[in-house]
């Protein structure tokens, strides 16, 4: 394996320039996911408001026998809900034309005074997430209500009202907003970076590959005086470069993003499913350190694969499955709290590199674990190479016919 | 100059050429001639050091094809099939220069160099304009000057002229002629008897990477008296079927 740093530079400028000139390949490579990523944040931060908030008097639910009850109707009165008629609400309420169906019997006032129990039924669909949150706050209201006459009964029979409430929850969520944010952080983030550190220098892998066998220049440059293994190291490097940048694009995309939603979304930032979540100096370090290992590691397997293809269509149809392998990580791990998560998660390839990213978002800086993350990623980085290089190398793969 | 001993390539499968063993003259036009899959294309990968034979070897300026192959790559220059490949993205200046480049040229021997050659191929106009915005014919000219950009003693060409139209195949008859001229010993494959009768000194027919006939066109005719250089051509090809 003769390497000339000389030729390395040559091949490896030349790539940066021709890649650089590729201003589409650049827009949707190095550029988009700095835009893309904020937007994700931004959408699915209104997005996850508007499907939680219900907003009474624009929420239509149908009362069937309003009129059996003053009591319970004046309170829907006073909830403010937009109380609507429907010829069939069950159907209307499967189609979420409606948000909930309330139904009072006809004889409520009757058994009520009579001291007897009386059945409310609440309609509501479940699939919908604003109609089972209607459902909810209509269920407390009848609750509360439903408090209200038992007080009312124990008062008149001379009885303290609290002897039917012996113990008294107090329920307190103590996890602070960042916490709560990193469940859902905790698989974004990772998936974000890994997929464009992956997806980065694929068509530039390609193109430097399988692109010189189709254009016909694969030939004249294996005629040079270059030697294989600095033509495949120039072309690595420059994979590696593009990879690398596509994978800082989408680190910036997510510092933009946490410094833009307060200012973007101001005051409902607080119920966004984000909120709390900072990234600190250290967090963006670490984050780096991901991103750069990641990128090296696949270009050298898309370099691999991609000098196997004769043409670049068929370069795109080997590679593509690395952009389906490198989504599977953070499904993987998505339901591990970050203490679950044993020493094998940190030596498995990107599930490593996730895992890292997990505990990072959670405020957790395990050196123990960074460390095997590091030395196993150095170990793939090797393995990788040395795959690539044997494959650009091998006769039989270049002239494959 | 060049010199073939016993070359041969095995892919396991095929044994694509068997035990080739020739001369090439320095200043020689040498056709390589055969029928698809005969072996042309191997021979010449090999002979540009793209391949390493299975056993056998070649001797170019002196130097081993097996033993220094990146010394032997100095020598030589290609001009493999008829596609003009370059990176569209790339002037063709550009284009050149990579080559020159990664041949360990001079920079200001290069840029000399591409000025001249440009010149001599009328290519002033378009010289810094990107490749992918060429005719053809551009780009024809532009993989002639980055063949012999580091001016080589051998010049390899493995079916140049292939699907080219009459004029695009007059230029690289054209342009082998003056690689003559320059002094430079080509190597030239083909399927076109009439090509190899126009261009060529000497002429070595293989067959199923077999070695069939060599010599000059005149010495191969004379075997069969009275016969076109097609006739011969299909009688010792036919005997080996």
């Amino acid at each position: 394996m003769k390497i000339n740093f000389k030729h390395v530079w040559i091949v490896l400028k030349k790539e940066l320039k021709d890649a650089f000139r590729d201003r589409k390949a650049l827009l949707v490579n190095i550029i988009l996911p700095m835009i893309f990523i904020p937007v994700i944040f931004i959408i699915s931060s209104i997005a996850a408001k508007s499907a939680v908030e219900v907003k009474p008097e624009k929420t239509p639910i149908c009362v069937i026998g309003l009129e059996n009850s003053k009591l319970i109707s004046s309170m829907i009165e006073k909830s403010e809900f937009n109380i609507v008629k429907s010829t069939n609400p069950k159907k209307d309420l499967q189609d979420s034309k409606i948000k909930a169906v309330l139904i009072i019997p006809k004889d409520f006032e009757k058994l009520l005074s009579q001291g007897k129990q009386v059945n409310i039924q609440i309609l509501t669909n479940e699939a919908d997430m604003k109609s089972s949150n209607v459902g909810n706050i209509l269920s407390n209201m009848i609750n509360e209500f439903s408090k209200q006459i038992v007080k009312q009964r124990l008062i008149q029979k001379n009885l303290d009202p609290s002897i039917i409430e012996p113990v008294v929850i107090n329920k307190e969520n103590v996890a602070p907003p960042k916490k709560q944010s990193a469940t859902i952080l905790s698989f974004l983030i990772p998936m974000f970076l890994t997929l464009w550190a992956t997806l980065g220098g694929m068509n530039v892998a390609i193109d430097l590959t399988a692109g010189e066998k189709e254009r016909g220049t694969l030939e004249p440059l294996l005629t040079t005086a270059a030697t294989r293994s600095s033509l495949v190291t120039g072309k690595y490097l420059a994979v590696s470069i593009m990879a690398l940048l596509a994978g800082l694009s989408s680190l910036f995309g997510i510092i933009a993003s946490f410094v833009l939603l307060p200012s973007v979304l101001g005051e409902s930032f607080k119920n966004s499913p984000f909120y709390g979540y900072s990234v600190s100096p250290l967090t963006v370090l670490i984050m780096l350190l991901v991103v750069i290992l990641t990128a090296i590691i696949f270009a050298a397997i898309e370099v691999a694969l991609a000098s196997y293809a004769r043409s670049f269509k068929e370069g795109q149809t080997y590679l593509s499955p690395i952009s389906i392998i490198v989504l599977i990580p953070p499904y993987f791990t998505m339901y591990k709290m970050p203490n679950e998560l044993t020493d094998t998660y940190f030596l498995l390839p990107i599930v490593n590199a996730i895992s890292v990213l997990k505990e990072l978002i959670y405020d957790i800086v395990n050196l123990q674990h960074l460390g095997l993350f590091v030395i196993s990623s150095m170990v793939y980085i090797v393995i990788s190479i040395m795959f690539a290089s044997r494959m650009f190398e091998n006769e039989k793969v270049l002239f494959r016919n | 100059m060049v010199e073939l001993i016993e070359l041969t390539k095995d892919f396991g499968k095929v044994l694509a050429v068997n035990r080739l063993s020739f001369k090439i003259e320095r200043g020689e036009i040498f056709g390589i001639l055969g029928e698809n899959g005969a072996g042309k294309t191997t021979t010449l990968r090999m002979l540009a050091t793209m391949l390493k034979p299975t056993s056998g070897t070649a001797i170019i300026s002196g130097l081993d094809i097996t033993k220094e192959p990146e010394k032997v790559r100095r020598k030589i220059g290609i001009l493999f099939g008829s596609e003009s490949g370059l990176y569209a993205r790339l002037s063709a200046r550009e284009n050149i220069e990579y080559f020159g480049l990664l041949h360990d040229m001079d920079k200001n021997e290069l840029k000399k160099r591409i000025d001249d050659l440009s010149e001599r191929f009328g290519m002033q106009d378009y010289i810094n304009k990107p490749a992918g915005t060429f005719s053809k014919g551009m780009k024809q000219k532009v993989c002639f000057v980055r063949s012999i950009i580091h001016n080589p003693e051998v010049m390899l060409f493995d079916e140049p002229t292939n699907s080219l139209d009459v004029s695009s195949a007059k230029e690289v008859h054209d342009f082998i002629k003056l690689c003559k001229q320059e002094g430079r010993t080509i190597i030239f494959s083909s399927h076109s008897m009439n090509e190899v009768e126009k261009l060529c000194d000497r002429v070595a027919i293989i067959h199923k990477g077999k070695l069939v006939a060599l010599g000059t066109i005149d010495e191969i005719k004379h075997r069969f008296t009275g016969a076109s250089f097609e006739e011969v051509f299909l009688r010792l090809v036919g005997d080996e079927r």
